[in-house]
């Protein structure tokens, strides 16, 4: 008696490890792993879009200063950037498909603008030549990559949590476990290449 | 009694294997759920430490062999421009830890440069896991392309404007044909910039390598630890149900020893495999890409 009697207390203990260990395993984490994968991906994009909203004044001032005749472009560019930036945005727009395409499209046209900035750019010699604009122009090649690569990091994640919510065994999981959390969506590529940067080119 | 014992064993064997990190199959595993061990088999996404390789099959064919830190694939520098700047490019990485390698390929096959150079980045893993601090110098000679691309942790260093200078700089040379000499004067620059600040960061990665090894020291040193204190209870449960029982105590000493031995074939086995995966990639002239990621920092240019 007295070895059943043992055997019941240390039962429990081994079979709480055991199931413990056989959970991890088995991808009862993937979800919230996912998850956070997610989110820091996201994290990431919005830093480089605010990257480049904070490039804008400086890049509108180098440019105010020898192309005069260019107001209507750098309106549009400011305009642009203030409603991009107007829009409040952080891990739980994630949860929000409507403002999370209300954010793309703000982004989208942001970058429409600057890259008629660009454009209109070309036509100023000495602007070309200015060091200051340089150097802005290829800190704005590099955000725009940046993003590019932020972008498709932050698709790909989503991807890759979707499919795990909605395969076996992650279906299982969810629906026992993780059932708030939902099917996300992603950014849709509003242009064939849209997940590319836009080519700024002199 | 006889299901019993055999179920202990199967609980035995599992947990052991389990804890020890070993993931393969185990046929006497109880088969509660089965599911569960057919997920295991197949190998499991680990999205923070992979480095993130999913890239289009185009791309990724494109990915010229780590063969050392300069990896000519055009054909651009002569033998003798490889022997000078292999060493540089190691005695940089000795002195601060930084990887900056020189890619030239033929062609890219219509994708970017800005694409290839982060993928490429990611794929081979350049720069420490924990650090970002690779740099890539790659030239397309079809597309008439270069750039550098920079890892994240270099960023703040190598900036674009920097970068830009440099591929501007570079382009020059190359205008004239001078592709050796070029490619030469843009490592140069490069390692400049990254060594503007020396004493600081030579500091702090000699301090952050110590570190490391304690760190090591002492998660080896908690498995240790952990897997000592799962055999301390298994045995118990053992004993209990062996010797103290009605069996013959000969038989399950044999048992409970035996497995012990699996026990710890397993866990080392583990352990080397799963500091060779941590070494990611082979080496040459003793380069180790650390795993390091790039997130799409630097400048390109043409000529």
């Amino acid at each position: 008696m007295n070895i059943t009697q043992r055997l019941r207390s240390t039962w429990p203990v081994a079979a709480l490890l055991l199931l413990s260990s056989l959970l991890s395993g088995c991808g009862i984490n993937n979800i919230p792993t996912l998850d956070e994968q997610v989110k820091a991906d996201w994290g990431q994009v919005q830093n480089q879009y605010q990257r480049r909203a904070d490039l804008i004044p400086n890049l509108v001032e180098t440019v105010k200063g020898y192309a005069k005749h260019e107001e209507d472009t750098l309106t549009a560019v400011i305009e642009a950037r203030s409603k991009a930036t107007s829009i409040q945005v952080d891990a739980s727009t994630l949860d929000n498909p409507e403002k999370l395409k209300q954010f793309q499209q703000a982004q989208d046209q942001l970058s429409g603008a600057l890259s008629r900035l660009m454009v209109v750019s070309e036509r100023y010699p000495d602007l070309k030549a200015n060091q200051n604009f340089l150097a802005l122009q290829s800190q704005l090649e590099g955000t725009e990559n940046r993003i590019a690569v932020a972008r498709r990091d932050f698709i790909l994640a989503v991807q890759k949590y979707n499919t795990e919510i909605r395969t076996f065994p992650g279906r299982l999981w969810h629906s026992m476990m993780y059932s708030d959390l939902p099917i996300r969506e992603t950014f849709e590529a509003t242009r064939p290449d849209a997940d590319k940067a836009p080519q700024v080119k002199f | 009694m006889g299901g019993l014992q055999r179920m202990l064993h199967g609980v035995l064997l599992s947990l052991a294997l389990l804890a020890s990190g070993a993931i393969a199959a185990e046929p006497e595993a109880p088969a509660k759920k089965p599911g569960l061990y057919l997920r295991k088999a197949a190998p499991e996404p680990v999205p923070e430490q992979a480095p993130r390789d999913e890239t289009p099959a185009p791309l990724e064919s494109l990915f010229p062999e780590l063969s050392g830190r300069v990896v000519d694939g055009a054909g651009m520098l002569g033998a003798t421009s490889i022997r000078y700047l292999t060493p540089l490019l190691a005695a940089h990485e000795k002195r601060t830890g930084d990887q900056v390698l020189v890619v030239t390929l033929d062609s890219l096959r219509g994708n970017s440069i800005e694409e290839f150079g982060v993928q490429l980045g990611r794929h081979w893993g350049i720069g420490q896991r924990d650090r970002n601090n690779g740099v890539l110098l790659i030239v397309a000679r079809a597309e008439r392309k270069m750039r550098i691309e920079v890892g994240y942790g270099l960023e703040g260093l190598l900036t674009d404007a920097l970068a830009s200078q440099i591929i501007a700089g570079m382009g020059q040379d190359f205008a004239q044909g001078e592709f050796a000499q070029g490619i030469i004067n843009g490592t140069q620059a490069i390692l400049d910039t990254l060594r503007r600040p020396t004493l600081a960061r030579v500091d702090s990665y000699q301090e952050q390598l110590k570190s490391e090894r304690r760190e090591d020291f002492f998660l080896f040193g908690l498995l240790a630890v952990v897997l000592g204190l799962l055999f301390l209870l298994l045995r118990q449960v053992v004993d209990i149900e062996f010797v103290r029982g009605k069996y013959q105590p000969g038989v399950s000493r044999d048992s409970s020893s035996s497995s012990r031995r699996d026990n710890s074939s397993a866990s080392t086995g583990s352990y080397e495999g799963s500091s060779g995966s941590a070494g990611s990639s082979d080496s040459s002239d003793s380069l180790r890409a650390g795993g390091g990621s790039f997130g799409g920092g630097g400048a390109s240019g043409s000529w």
